[in-house]
């Protein structure tokens, strides 16, 4: 598993957001940004079948820069379909949508960060990574680090979920919702192609229902403030059967006729007609 | 085969004069349909206030137009829901009772605040897209490798921009007393870089001298330096002196590259309701020999948002695409009215009685003469438009200018 963490420095000047260490070769969410605000929390696993990714945004944190502002993490992860190291990485998705659904006594993911990252560490790794040409102990040292603080979180209960349409959307405060979600990344990990995702703009089912064509389905969560009904809300109901109605049904029911030998000739003639009479006139 | 042929003898009919069915779909270069969005960007370095600027210019957009005929509106769902989640972050942190910085987080990537500024029944308005990003990616040192990509692009959005408005942090500049506080200036707001990309976006503007240029230098927090607006001393004089030298060089480059660039200095509160309590200056850790600094704000009661002058560059943005949009539907409705008068003409032309009986039985006549009220149709249909938005630059005229705006 590849392990990336995007962080604020304590500078007011010179302390923005980079990935310590390295970045990944390719921001992949970021074809999802209309989905969701970067600064904000957001949850996105992403599965082809053979590899799996995940990126979690706005991972809040007790830190403070200078001028009092609250930084957050982003934490990107990446691997192939059966690393063993991806319970790690359904660890923080399990406790990062927990904190998000406010369940009561939920570990922080951003607190375990916290502690294996204290702000020296962050500023060392910062000043490698722009600086020192230290990129490459800079990303050991955040993998190992972030590894660390993963493995203190709880293993979430792996127990199976209901039944849940391929492709459906939910409120992320449902405990059921989170809980098929969590089950569906858990696939995703294990080789299964699919998307699971807790976006924050979205406030309705239609918006992100174009998520429906990735190939596996999509498991969708959304804010609280969202107007969705309870429980999983299918993105992708059967569709009606189409009845034949208009032209298109008409013209499929009648195949185009060809001209006859009579009216080809009786074409033919009434337009030589035309032309003399239009030679005539000019 | 016969369609060319009869096509080429309706031509000879028409006497060559350019026709246009009612039936064809809509010319493009009417002025409503064209619809590729203006550009309107942010130039400026991290925790000047670009993004507070943004929020307050979004958030104010309802009451500051009214009665001006323009509606400012999101384009798409996505900036809807951006605006929605702002202003709740900044109402939720002012209701709580004290400022919270976390209310204005600092920008992680690039953000597109897709906008449209709808006039009247028209029905696709002025469209135009407003960038926002994180301002430390003016500084290659502090951009990362990863955003290098991203921060072209905003080049290019920016070089593009009909409107550049320069966030200033009116608290650097009015509490840097000492000279190391006065030496940390250009390291905190960068006026160097920002003269480079405002030189380049007035090198494009250069080029399209019919197009819309508008240079704004707005400083941000000015809450605590002017008396009009709850604030209890006026050092309006000195902040205005303070910019205008430190940013002397950026306006001069940019009037000798564009000389048509309209420049206005408008200081605003986007908040309105903070009182800067301290400013702490204390030496950067990651550049050596430099100073940051720290201001500490209160809330004023009633803890109510009162922004000032953030209308005035509303006004500004608002007139200067309604005039651009307005030039462009000029031109088009004179285009409209030759070709309705054209067709007019060829509609009313009597040919000789053997040729217009023949026209009339073949159809012509009437095609000419639907021709002709149609295109008279859409002739009127473009002035309606040009007098709606005349209308609208008018009354965005009008509008007063708060008195700490001055033309630079």
């Amino acid at each position: 598993m590849r392990v990336y963490l995007r962080a604020r420095g304590q500078d007011r000047v010179g302390g923005e957001f980079i990935f310590l260490g390295r970045a990944p070769e390719r921001q992949w969410w970021r074809e999802h940004r209309h989905y969701f605000e970067a600064e904000s929390p957001t949850v996105l696993v992403v599965s082809d079948g053979a590899t799996w990714r995940v990126m979690l945004a706005g991972v809040p944190t007790a830190l403070r820069d200078v001028s009092d502002r609250a930084p957050t993490y982003t934490v990107v992860l990446d691997g192939a379909a059966g690393d063993p190291d991806a319970a790690l990485a359904l660890r923080l998705v399990d406790a990062f949508l927990a904190e998000l659904g406010e369940v009561a006594d939920s570990p922080r993911a951003g607190a375990v960060i916290d502690a294996q990252l204290p702000p020296e560490v962050i500023e060392r790794l910062r000043a490698w990574t722009l600086r020192d040409g230290r990129q490459d102990e800079a990303v050991g040292e955040v993998a190992d680090r972030v590894c660390q603080a993963l493995a203190t979180l709880p293993a979430p209960a792996t127990a199976g979920s209901a039944p849940a349409p391929a492709s459906w959307v939910s409120l992320i405060t449902d405990a059921t919702a989170r809980a098929a979600a969590l089950h569906r990344a858990a696939t995703l990990f294990a080789g299964t192609a699919g998307i699971v995702a807790y976006l924050n703009l979205p406030t309705q089912a239609a918006v992100v229902r174009p998520l429906t064509a990735t190939a596996g389905g999509a498991a969708v969560l959304l804010q609280s403030e969202a107007a969705l009904p309870s429980g999983l809300v299918d993105l992708d109901p059967p569709p009606a059967p189409e009845r034949p109605t208009g032209p298109k049904a008409l013209a499929g029911a009648a195949p185009a006729r060809r001209p006859t030998v009579l009216e080809i000739t009786t074409a033919a003639a009434l337009v030589a007609l035309a032309v003399m009479i239009l030679l005539m006139i000019f | 085969m016969t369609q060319p042929l009869f096509a080429e003898l309706l031509r000879l009919l028409r006497g060559g004069v350019p026709y246009r069915s009612p039936f064809t779909p809509r010319a493009t270069t009417t002025a409503r349909g064209d619809d590729l969005p203006f550009k309107v960007s942010m130039l400026g370095p991290t925790s000047v206030g670009k993004t507070s600027l943004i929020s307050a210019l979004l958030r104010e957009a309802e009451s500051a137009l009214i009665g001006t005929k323009v509606i400012l509106e999101p384009y798409d769902v996505e900036t809807e829901q951006r605006i929605v989640t702002h202003r709740r972050k900044i109402e939720g942190a002012l209701y709580a009772g004290e400022f919270d910085p976390e209310a204005v987080k600092p920008n992680v990537e690039e953000v597109i605040f897709r906008l449209r500024l709808a006039t009247g029944s028209d029905e696709v308005g002025i469209r135009f897209d407003l960038l926002d990003y994180p301002g430390g990616w003016l500084d290659p040192h502090r951009r990362g490798v990863e955003n290098q990509e991203s921060w072209e692009e905003c080049l290019r959005f920016m070089a593009q921009s009909s409107v550049l408005i320069v966030p200033i942090d009116a608290v650097l500049i009015m509490e840097a007393q000492l000279t190391k506080q006065k030496q940390s200036l250009p390291f905190l707001l960068a006026p160097g870089e920002v003269r480079d990309i405002a030189l380049r976006w007035a090198s494009e503007r250069a080029e399209r001298p019919d197009e819309p240029a508008l240079l704004v230098f707005a400083p941000t927090k000015c809450e605590s330096y002017f008396a009009d607006n709850g604030g209890l001393h006026d050092e309006s004089e000195k902040l205005y002196n303070q910019t205008t030298r430190l940013y002397g060089q950026v306006r001069t480059a940019v009037m000798a590259t564009a000389p048509h660039t309209k420049i206005y200095y408008v200081p605003v509160d986007t908040l309105g309701c903070v009182q800067l309590i301290s400013a702490k200056w204390r030496p950067n850790a990651m550049f050596e020999g430099t100073l940051e600094c720290l201001p500490h704000f209160a809330i004023r009661p009633p803890a109510m948002l009162r922004p000032k002058a953030v209308d005035s560059i509303l006004f500004l943005l608002c007139r200067q695409l309604t005039e651009a949009r307005s030039r462009t539907a000029d031109v088009v409705a004179k285009v409209s009215a030759d070709r309705a008068a054209e067709a007019a003409a060829l509609a009313d032309r009597s040919e000789g009685l053997f040729r217009d009986l023949f026209l009339r039985l073949i159809g012509e006549k009437a095609l000419r003469e639907r021709s002709r009220d149609w295109l008279a149709g859409e002739a009127r249909r473009e002035m309606a438009y040009l007098d709606r938005l005349t209308e609208v630059v008018d009354k965005l005229a009008e509008q007063p200018h708060n008195d700490r705006v001055r033309q630079w």
